[in-house]
């Protein structure tokens, strides 16, 4: 089985120069060999592709993770929608992503641990 | 004087240092906050027992490793205390769930002390992993159940035989008061027919109301009657049911998400009961997402005019069309082990509480068990 539990960290921002661990998302999804998203086991178990946002003093977040052409739109209940580009960036170890925010505001998040 | 100032600071760094070599020791986490919640220090413990490393969470709110609904909970918990002094866990200690930074909870047994430090307050939490205990006991409850089954069994069995002793007699006598009345009803009615029958139906519903009374002084006999209704909030007894009933779930890749309704915390009931059904409920949802891909469990709350209605998800294989009509029935089950007497016993208490229990089948595939429970913020008898 290739899904993955990947964990994305606050990169540094002006708030946080040094980055949040405090803040993070922990995505499911299938990888393949060169660790990008394996759109074929995703097709698969839609599903199963969830994602678990943990923010300092805020109330957990959880809901799915759906395709949107190369990026991915964040799903969790009736909250506004956030998106996560991956720009063609494989989800590996030590690599860094973003994440629009509902007001535009792109975070960057650092590729903490795949396991 | 500049040589006692550098022998006392060098003392101070001594002391220092050794106190460090003393905590590195300590099997339990210690975390140390100022009175914001800031994260001022973390043993080598922590770092083991939550995944990260201090240089990573020194200066983040201590939040970040409480699931919710103590994550975003836990600033006013400490505002509250700055404003009134009240101490609710401080000094007291108390069972609550922890999150590794893999994502994953896990039971544990906080501690917290208070000191003041160059005029800073200071707080100091002592955190013991206890998976491991709360597995041993759940093992050893196992066993106990396990031995109890068949001295159960027996009981009921003799249970259910005075229980029909006991009914069978009342039954006999609506069994020939109907036959008599039908008998009457056959033939020609003049008055003296229709006063029989109509003595013959008021007989026959005085003996089902025997009947039903005998059942409820066995219920009663049984229940023993004595249950501690008080008010009491939603959050703390879900905190502790859940400490208890994902034991285990770690290993399985469970996630959890509870969502509580502010509105709804405050509820009028027997805090144990309570606890119990949320276990068995816990449990069942976790026995039924062994096999699945995805495996995530829900907990919600929400407050509808007197009621409170908890929610519990999961996203297993759903519940088999044949149990379900007579799912909360005694007896009943789907699983290879068990009595099937957990449903009937949430059903038992829920009911106890004015209460109801029902299932749906989930959104996405699973199981979704509703109870309510009254509301604790309106007045009752």
């Amino acid at each position: 089985m290739n899904w993955r539990s990947i964990r994305l960290e606050l990169g540094s921002t002006g708030e946080f120069p040094a980055g949040s661990v405090g803040r993070a998302y922990l995505l499911r999804l299938p990888l393949d060999d060169c660790d990008g998203v394996d759109k074929t086991a995703y097709r698969a178990n839609p599903a199963r592709a969830t994602v678990r946002r943990y923010w300092s003093t805020e109330p957990d977040q959880q809901g799915l993770l759906i395709p949107s052409g190369h990026d991915w739109r964040l799903c969790c209940d009736d909250r506004p929608k956030r998106v996560l580009k991956l720009n063609g960036t494989p989800l590996r170890l030590g690599l860094q992503v973003s994440m629009v925010e509902p007001d535009g505001t792109v975070l960057p998040l650092k590729i903490a641990s795949v396991k | 004087m500049d040589q006692q100032v550098e022998r006392g600071s060098d003392e101070r760094t001594h002391r220092a240092e050794h106190l460090r070599s003393i905590l590195a020791t300590v099997p339990d986490a210690m975390v140390l906050i100022d009175e914001m919640g800031v994260i001022l220090s973390f043993s080598a413990a922590a770092e083991k027992m939550f995944g990260y490393a201090e240089a990573e969470v020194i200066g983040e709110n201590v939040s970040m490793l409480m699931p919710s609904p103590d994550r975003e909970r836990h600033d006013g918990y400490l505002k509250n205390y700055r404003d009134t002094g009240v101490r609710k866990i401080i000094g007291i200690g108390r069972v609550t769930t922890a999150r590794h930074r893999d994502g994953n909870t896990f039971p544990i047994e906080l501690s917290v002390g208070e000191a003041w430090v160059e005029g800073k307050r200071i707080f100091t939490g002592f955190i013991h992993d206890i998976s491991q205990r709360r597995k041993a006991d759940m093992r050893l409850r196992d066993l106990q159940a396990e031995l109890a089954h068949v001295g159960r069994l027996s009981e009921m069995s003799t249970l259910a035989s005075s229980l029909a002793h006991e009914l069978n007699q009342p039954l006999a006598a609506i069994t020939s008061y109907c036959q008599g009345a039908a008998d009457l009803l056959e033939g020609e009615m003049d008055a003296e027919r229709q006063a029989m029958a109509r003595e013959a139906m008021r007989d026959t519903a005085a003996q089902a109301m025997r009947a039903g009374q005998i059942v409820k002084r066995m219920r009663d006999f049984l229940s023993h009657g004595e249950t501690e209704h008080q008010v009491e909030s939603l959050a703390r007894i879900m905190t502790e049911a859940n400490a208890l009933a994902l034991v285990g779930s770690r290993e399985h890749q469970i996630d959890v998400q509870v969502k509580l309704d502010p509105d709804g915390d405050a509820v009028f009931v027997d805090r144990i009961q309570i606890q119990q059904v949320l276990f068995n409920l816990i449990r069942n949802a976790i026995d039924a997402m062994m096999e699945s891909a995805t495996r995530s469990l829900t907990i919600t709350t929400e407050a509808k005019s007197d009621m409170v209605t908890v929610s519990i998800a999961d996203t297993g294989s759903g519940i088999e069309q044949t149990l379900a009509p007579q799912l909360f029935q005694p007896f009943v089950t789907s699983k290879q082990s068990g009595m099937g007497i957990g449903l009937s016993i949430c059903r038992t208490i829920i009911e106890a509480h004015g209460g109801r229990i029902w299932f749906e089948p989930g959104h996405d595939g699973g199981t979704i068990f509703r109870f309510t429970l009254p509301r604790g913020d309106l007045e009752h008898e």
